[in-house]
């Protein structure tokens, strides 16, 4: 796991800060699936053999759970600055349709970044599916373990 | 040839032949059911994601709005949800915009094909250059469009993503499978080395 962490970690990064960043996140799902792309890649660099899709999933989701960790601690506050006014509105709307939850306006921003939140680990662990059939271009399967075929005990023979 | 699999060295093929199966897990029977059960559950995903999406204008139409709300802004940041370039329903714009309405809907609609296409044994992407192809419709029309040359519409942006969402699932449902299938301790075992 210790090996996938790093990859996971700037793909996460990228995933977390490029989605929460108002405009720049208007590039649709290119930040959640490039930082699943982007764990593969680095992950794909660093191995001595071939990766799997199945491998690139596991660094996708990982990228994506650590980029949805970092939306909802930054993003959410983001968006809560930059459309308080809207989010009031939309409080009024509730209000006027009978909705009075308290701390209405928090359980919305909370439910909403739960919810988006899962939404960018999805598509970065798609992100890494791709990024594996898009990077790796080794074929085959893993060589065998240096002692592959030894002797038990080993010794000259 | 024969005489290479004799004596000592037919106790290394045989470990070698082991050592295949358990390693290199295209050669191991894949568990149909199993396979199965992933596929099911990537097609119930899909058509749980476009119900989300078309699920956020229903609900403001009939006056869920805290529903509404939440499904409109956990989408946001991953899609820009310019009104006058997303469909509506029931007078709502729906969740995302019209690209990526159109790869959602193409990813979903060929999630639920995909078994009548390749065989859910499969466990191996596709090659990439399919991929690099099913994204260059999307790219020629963000691309024309950004440059002036024409302005694209509803419609150009919804199959150009439906094509590429119809491409992209064919790299991520037997990644999933393969996921599915993969021997947990043995993955661990391998990430920690």
């Amino acid at each position: 796991m210790g090996s996938k962490l790093v990859p996971a970690v700037v793909g996460g990064l990228v995933v977390g800060f490029l989605s929460s960043i108002p405009f720049i996140n208007y590039c649709c799902c290119l930040w959640a699936i490039g930082g699943g792309m982007l764990a593969a890649y680095m992950y794909i660099q660093k191995s001595p053999t071939p990766i799997t899709v199945g491998d690139g999933a596991i660094l996708g989701i990982l990228a994506g759970l650590i980029g949805g960790f970092i939306y909802l601690i930054i993003g959410l506050p983001i968006a809560y600055f930059i459309s308080a006014a809207q989010l009031e509105q939309a409080m009024e709307q509730m209000r006027q349709s009978g909705i009075e939850l308290p701390l209405t306006g928090i359980a919305l921003l909370l439910v909403s970044g739960l919810i988006g939140a899962a939404i960018l680990a999805v598509l970065s662990l798609i992100g890494g599916m791709i990024g594996v059939a898009a990077f790796e271009k080794r074929k085959g399967a893993a060589p065998p373990p240096p002692n592959f075929g030894a002797q038990p005990g080993g010794g000259f023979r | 040839m024969a005489q290479e699999v004799r004596g000592p060295k037919t106790e290394v093929s045989v470990q070698e032949l082991s050592h295949l199966l358990t390693s290199d897990r295209s050669l191991l029977a894949p568990s149909l059911k199993r396979a199965l059960v992933v596929w099911l559950a990537i097609v119930a995903g899909a058509l749980g994601w476009l119900g989300l999406i078309a699920g956020a204008p229903l609900f403001e139409a009939r006056g869920h709005h805290f529903w509404a709300q939440a499904i409109y802004r956990a989408f946001s940041p991953v899609c820009h949800q310019m009104p006058e370039r997303s469909f509506y329903l029931a007078g709502h714009p729906l969740a995302v915009c019209a690209r990526c309405c159109g790869l959602y809907a193409g990813f979903a609609a060929s999630t639920l094909l995909y078994p009548l296409v390749r065989s859910l044994r499969r466990r191996d992407a596709p090659a990439r250059r399919w991929l690099f192809l099913a994204l260059a419709p999307t790219a020629v029309d963000f691309g024309l469009n950004l440059a002036g040359v024409w302005e694209n519409t509803h419609a150009s942006r919804a199959l150009t993503g439906a094509l590429l969402g119809a491409v992209i699932a064919f790299y991520v449902v037997p990644g999933l499978i393969d996921l599915g299938l993969t021997d947990w301790r043995c993955l661990f075992a391998r990430s920690a080395s």
